[in-house]
């Protein structure tokens, strides 16, 4: 998707920006962040924005939205994968004609995930057609984070708040208005060219400030960096009490599993309706005991602690040894979500 | 674009009974279906689930024929259908033997229980060209004389030249005037030159894990050791995440997977 050859920025000022998201909720299904009223849940919600009442720019200086949104949309909480043996027989085709979606506004630690997902679902020796249909009908513009929170921490696990290249364009909070850099000819196509003008020098300076100041509260944020060779710290972290003491206070709810955007695992279930059979695809989640449990009823992980332990073999040990990368964003959202409130950072510290 | 998820139909053509909890299926799948050995399907039964399967059939020939025990809920559905019933059919999934690395080579064939119906599909392919084998052994243990499968055909394939059939029961019975102990027990005396074999196993976690040890004891490399691993499995397709042992899915990168992949992993075996 990157085309170093294509890199532009344009600037549209502030009173123009209505204008301009007006004209894209009119090509697109056009999904904005959303600032919410809910006390306990301080960031934004990212969801579909409607023909008016579009939100102040402000609301892209805000960290990553609460829900995870490419999660929900790429990657449905459960979808229908198969029908099988109705009369005529047909199985499930992806939906080919919806109209084409527009995200502005996810963050750096939004795409993470999308390149595990990219990675497990779309580039070995099988493809999952749903989401690569999804993912060739949406158009994602990230956002830069010029306020990091203390529950972020993307500089500790390799990833930028400051969008990523690997989409379609990215935008940045300038006192003039939007700064839009694009990437891809479907981020070029958003650009109406009588409110855009090319961006000057003065407004990628400011740019540039305002990720300094961005990375020096990260860095203030998480001053010690994760031990060096992480993965195999992992791996050679075999004590049973170091894993104990760490879950004690987990209540098994899972919520930082399902909230968790770089978690991919899914299971499929068949039930009869009719005179057919449908398969659906459900999210799931390595936690819960019968995970990895065989027909005859034997257990890999039988024990909690096992299975709390292996969080940390998937998203720092063995994606990283399968993809060179850590299935972990940053975002912090597991954090949010425990009722425990269990910090990864304070466990990977110590390993 | 081809959806990886839906299962095509199957029929069962015929069952037959090879112990108390064993039965083989012969299953006709619609449209062409061929695989290599030691790749597997995931066969569906009708609004119930999936399991994956290896075939104990010959490798590119129809019908297939599955050598299934019943532990569970699939199954035991599985095992309460008739012949004719319908069945649905995803694969072949996994990665095939490296034949061409067995080549020259005497191969060591281990098999606990059921574990000798992927092994008897391996056993034809290899049978099937054998001038390019030193020789093949087979050591199968059984738990029982009742629990060993392929009765007959293992009297007949040790007839064939360059073919070696060892078997033994934990446990024996009135008739039974064979050998007695676990299947370590008939490893005692390894057949084969370890500096140029292969061994290739198949059975219960334990069985797998006390072959493996005296296998290497004997002198076998661990990249030469070749086992079946047995993870729960959902999607089959390596994107699900259940069936993953350390940094492998076993239906993406085996489920054959040698000792050296996996001699680091904690207890890798169930």
């Amino acid at each position: 998707m990157y085309n170093s050859s294509f890199m532009s920025l344009y600037l549209i000022r502030t009173r123009n920006i209505s204008e301009w998201l007006s004209n894209l909720t009119e090509r697109f299904a056009t999904f904005l962040p959303q600032e919410n009223n809910v006390a306990a849940v301080s960031s934004p919600i990212l969801s579909r924005q409607s023909k008016n009442n579009f939100p102040s720019p402000e609301v892209f200086r805000r960290i990553r939205s609460f829900n995870p949104f490419l999660k929900d949309f790429l990657f449905p909480s459960q979808e229908r994968v198969a029908i099988y043996f109705q009369k005529e027989i047909e199985t499930q085709k992806p939906e080919a004609n919806k109209s084409p979606a527009l995200v502005i506004g996810v963050k750096g630690c939004d795409i993470r995930p999308l390149l595990v997902y990219q990675n497990m679902f779309s580039l070995k020796d099988f493809i999952d057609p749903f989401f690569q249909e999804r993912l060739s009908q949406t158009i994602i513009i990230t956002a830069d984070c010029p306020v990091p929170e203390t529950t972020c921490f993307c500089n500790l696990v390799g990833v930028s708040p400051h969008g990523a290249k690997e989409v379609d364009g990215n935008i940045s909070v300038i006192e003039e208005g939007l700064l839009l850099e694009v990437f891809t000819e479907k981020g070029k196509d958003l650009i109406k060219p009588e409110i855009f003008e090319s961006a000057q020098d003065r407004h990628l300076q400011e740019r540039k400030r305002n990720r300094e100041v961005a990375e020096n509260m990260l860095k203030e944020i998480n001053p010690r960096p994760l031990p060096d060779n992480l993965p195999k710290r992992i791996e050679a972290k075999k004590e049973k009490e170091f894993w104990e003491t760490k879950k004690k206070k987990c209540v098994e709810c899972f919520g930082c599993l399902y909230i968790c955007p770089t978690c991919f695992c899914f299971l499929l279930s068949d039930f009869p309706t009719d005179e057919r059979y449908e398969r659906l695809k459900s999210w799931d989640a390595c936690y819960m005991a019968s995970y990895a449990r065989v027909g005859g009823g034997l257990n890999p992980r039988p024990l909690f602690y096992q299975r709390f332990r292996n969080r940390f073999h998937c998203k720092f040990m063995n994606t990283y040894y399968d993809f060179n990368f850590f299935a972990c964003s940053g975002c912090g959202r597991c954090y949010k979500v425990c009722a425990a409130k269990i910090d990864l950072r304070d466990i990977l510290l110590e390993i | 674009m081809n959806n990886p998820f839906a299962p095509r139909p199957a029929r069962i053509l015929s069952i037959k009974d090879e112990t108390p909890n064993i039965k083989t299926f012969k299953i006709e799948p619609e449209g062409n279906f061929s695989f290599l050995a030691g790749q597997f399907a995931s066969l569906t039964i009708p609004g119930i689930g999936e399991a994956p399967f290896t075939p104990s059939s010959s490798p590119n020939r129809l019908p297939l024929e599955f050598t299934i025990m019943k532990v569970g809920r699939v199954t035991t559905t599985l095992f309460s259908l008739k012949e004719g019933s319908l069945l649905g059919i995803r694969g072949p999934f996994g990665k095939p033997y490296p034949l061409d690395k067995f080549e020259g080579k005497e191969v060591l064939i281990v098999g606990g229980g059921v574990g000798l119906a992927p092994l008897r599909s391996l056993f034809l392919a290899l049978t099937s060209n054998i001038n390019k084998y030193k020789k093949i052994y087979i050591r199968y243990g059984a738990r029982t004389p009742k629990d060993i499968v392929y009765k007959e055909e293992l009297k007949e394939w040790s007839e064939i030249k360059r073919c070696d059939i060892l078997l033994t029961v934990d446990v024996g019975d009135a008739l039974w005037k064979g050998r007695v102990g676990v299947v370590t027990t008939i490893l005692d005396k390894i057949p084969c030159n370890v500096k140029n074999s292969v061994a290739v196993v198949c059975g219960p976690p334990i069985m797998m894990k006390f072959v493996t040890y005296r296998l290497l004891e004997a002198g076998f490399p661990g990249s030469a050791i070749y086992l079946s691993m047995e993870k729960n499995m959902s999607c089959g397709i390596g994107m699900c995440g259940h069936c993953r042992v350390g940094r492998y899915f076993v239906c993406r990168d085996g489920p054959v997977l040698t000792w050296e992949d996996i001699k680091d992993i904690e207890d890798p075996f169930v």
